[in-house]
């Protein structure tokens, strides 16, 4: 078998992972405003954001067909971050939903490297016809204004290329290997267990919400691109199967091995190859675990990049402390899992610890600590997020509930159950205290990437002393493969003996 | 336009050279201390640079030190921000945290050896220089 060093570009697969993160927050603003019936002024500042992140990475890329719808669509954006015109809720959610569904396509393309060749001209114009139709409502002078601002903005931005090399940008290097297509499918895997569940439950609660449509995060699966993905993800199993047939492999060899290694004394002459083929064997384990397997530090920039961009954002001076960075995991599982740990940091960033005038007049550290471990005790991936936070408040969780129907008063519930409702979708949050007041969001987002990897999550938490959230995964990834198959094969080679 | 390279490795400096030349008055240096150097005798000739490029692992004073040695310079002759010369790094190491303080630093552009150049003219253009030969 011929054995390739899979080549692949850092920057690339980065940018790839923020940006497929970045439109997984789109689709969660769209919803948010479904439900409210509106785009809040907090929902328009983080679409603001995403789709400035998303221009500023896909410019450093030169990929063009996404910075440039994405341009096109800022400048729509800055009229309403700076208040100066008003939304058109439908008209909005639906240029919205067309680039959110532009988005995943391009990324796919992407790394296929296929970028759509009219770099989206299609839905450039459609902003820009957009803009001019907002700006032609509006006074010159405010226009005007709106266009300084622009363009004092982008001054301000730093200019950054990036050119990855010739030898990995040719054809080859730009196609998916073989795991960044397994990375891939987990995470449209996951975007179609969303659907489905979004579906499913906007079909249930159709009457208990008086018929009001959930359709903002449904959809942009029953797209061409969506369709496609569904077809590669039967091509995945299959190469789990490949990775389990080669362990196999690996296993009869060093059993043949062993058995070789006892023939020793009566055949001294097979010493040196002996230790030859445990040589190769080791090197064969070895490149098995490393392609199947990634530590979990290889996420650690991009949580710490979380948290120190919410501090910025938000004023505040919290420490991020990573434990357990070498703990090995199935490279299928990261995406996931970096998505709800993601999540979580934000949740925890922004709700779940006081502000420090609060923090010190509580006799707390003024700065806040989130910690973060992985832990493998052979059995099951253990991970827990920490914060020394104010803790869950499970009364006002109560009462929302009640408020949103999900609970009635005088419901005899226990606190633990109390607590689980932060996974139901859109608890709690609470129009006047801002976004993430609820410590809501995308908590739903959380529990599905890990119950995607069979896991669960648990939460304890005190009030006024924090919350420590734990995500438990059982182990049954090819490299534990207990399987019986290899198990029966060592057994045939036995009998053969 | 003027052009300074930094690269110790002979290959790819002559590369480099060669694909430039089309475009501009190359001049090229063997380490960052030199390019460094030479950087400040243009500024002080009042001719500087437009573009540097600056390989990363050399001797005596590495391309990130280089850079940094550059920005530096810019600042005390009184060279306003719009008007700094781009930098781009042109190196084999693409780790992102690599990358990022490139960036940090104040450079423009990072290519990764092997230069692809057809992207190296689009990001040159994008930065807003003539590339008629």
């Amino acid at each position: 078998m011929e054995i390739q060093t899979v080549k692949k570009d850092p920057m690339m697969e980065i940018f790839i992972e923020e940006c497929s993160d970045l439109v997984t927050q789109y689709e969660t603003y769209l919803s948010m405003a479904a439900e409210r019936n509106e785009y809040t002024m907090d929902i328009v500042n983080e679409i603001f954001r995403i789709t400035h992140t998303i221009k500023a990475d896909a410019t450093m890329m030169l990929f063009e067909s996404l910075s440039t719808p994405m341009r096109a669509f800022e400048r729509i954006l800055y009229f309403y971050r700076d208040e100066k015109a008003g939304i058109d809720f439908d008209r909005f959610t639906e240029l919205l939903r067309k680039l959110v569904e532009y988005s995943v396509t391009e990324i796919d393309r992407l790394m296929d490297g296929t970028a759509s060749e009219d770099d989206g001209k299609e839905l450039t114009d459609e902003f820009r016809n957009y803009r001019d139709e907002i700006a032609g409502d509006l006074k010159v002078e405010t226009v005007e204004d709106v266009e300084k601002t622009v363009k004092a903005e982008s001054r301000d931005e730093p200019m950054r290329f990036y050119i990855g090399s010739a030898e990995l940008s040719a054809e080859e290097s730009a196609k998916p290997t073989r795991f960044e297509t397994i990375k891939s499918d987990t995470r449209t895997a996951n975007r179609i267990v969303k659907e489905e569940r979004a579906a499913v439950k906007a079909a249930g609660e159709g009457g208990r919400n008086k018929g009001k449509k959930k359709t903002a995060d449904v959809a942009v699966l029953d797209t061409e691109a969506g369709k496609n993905i569904r077809k590669h993800l039967e091509g995945r199993e299959k190469q789990q199967e490949e990775l389990k047939e080669l362990y196999g492999i690996i296993k009869r060899l060093s059993t043949l091995e062993a058995n070789m290694s006892d023939e020793k004394r009566n055949f001294p002459g097979i010493i040196p190859f002996v230790s030859k083929l445990h040589e190769h064997n080791l090197e064969l384990l070895n490149w098995l675990v490393g392609v199947s397997t990634i530590p979990m530090g290889h996420i650690s920039p991009k949580l710490h990049k979380t948290v120190e961009e919410m501090n910025q954002r938000l004023g505040r001076d919290i420490k991020l402390e990573i434990e357990g960075e070498q703990v090995l995991v199935d490279r299928e599982w990261i995406d996931g899992l970096s998505g709800a740990l993601v999540h979580m940091l934000r949740n925890a960033v922004d709700h779940g610890i006081e502000t420090k005038e609060l923090r010190i007049s509580r006799g707390k550290s003024p700065e806040g600590k989130i910690r973060v471990s992985y832990a493998n005790d052979g059995n099951s991936l253990k991970i827990q997020v920490s914060d020394d936070g104010r803790g869950i408040d499970i009364e006002k969780l109560r009462a929302s509930a009640i408020e949103r129907g999900l609970i009635f008063e005088g419901d005899e519930i226990a606190d633990d159950d109390i607590i689980r409702l932060i996974f139901v979708p859109g608890v709690s949050t609470n129009e006047k205290e801002g976004i993430y007041s609820g410590r809501g969001v995308g908590m739903d987002a959380v529990l599905h990437n890990v119950e995607v990897l069979g896991g669960k999550v648990t939460t304890d938490t005190r009030e006024g002393e924090g919350t420590t959230f734990t995500i438990i995964i059982p182990l049954n990834a090819v490299l534990n493969g207990n399987g019986g198959e290899e198990q029966d094969e060592d057994e045939d080679i036995d009998s053969r003996r | 336009m003027k052009i300074l390279i930094a690269e110790d490795d002979f290959a790819s400096r002559k590369f480099m050279l060669k694909f430039l030349s089309k475009y501009a008055d190359v001049d090229v240096t063997v380490d960052g201390e030199e390019a460094a150097a030479a950087f400040e005798f243009a500024l002080e000739d009042n001719a500087p640079y437009d573009l540097v490029c600056l390989d990363i692992m050399m001797p005596n004073m590495n391309g990130v030190e280089a850079l940094e040695a550059i920005r530096n310079a810019e600042e005390r002759f009184g060279v306003d921000r719009s008007r700094r010369c781009k930098i781009i790094m042109t190196t084999a190491l693409n780790e992102v945290n690599q990358v990022e303080q490139a960036f940090e630093l104040g450079c423009e552009g990072y290519a990764v050896k092997p230069i692809d150049t057809d992207k190296f003219l689009v990001i040159l253009k994008k930065m807003g220089f003539d590339l008629n030969d």
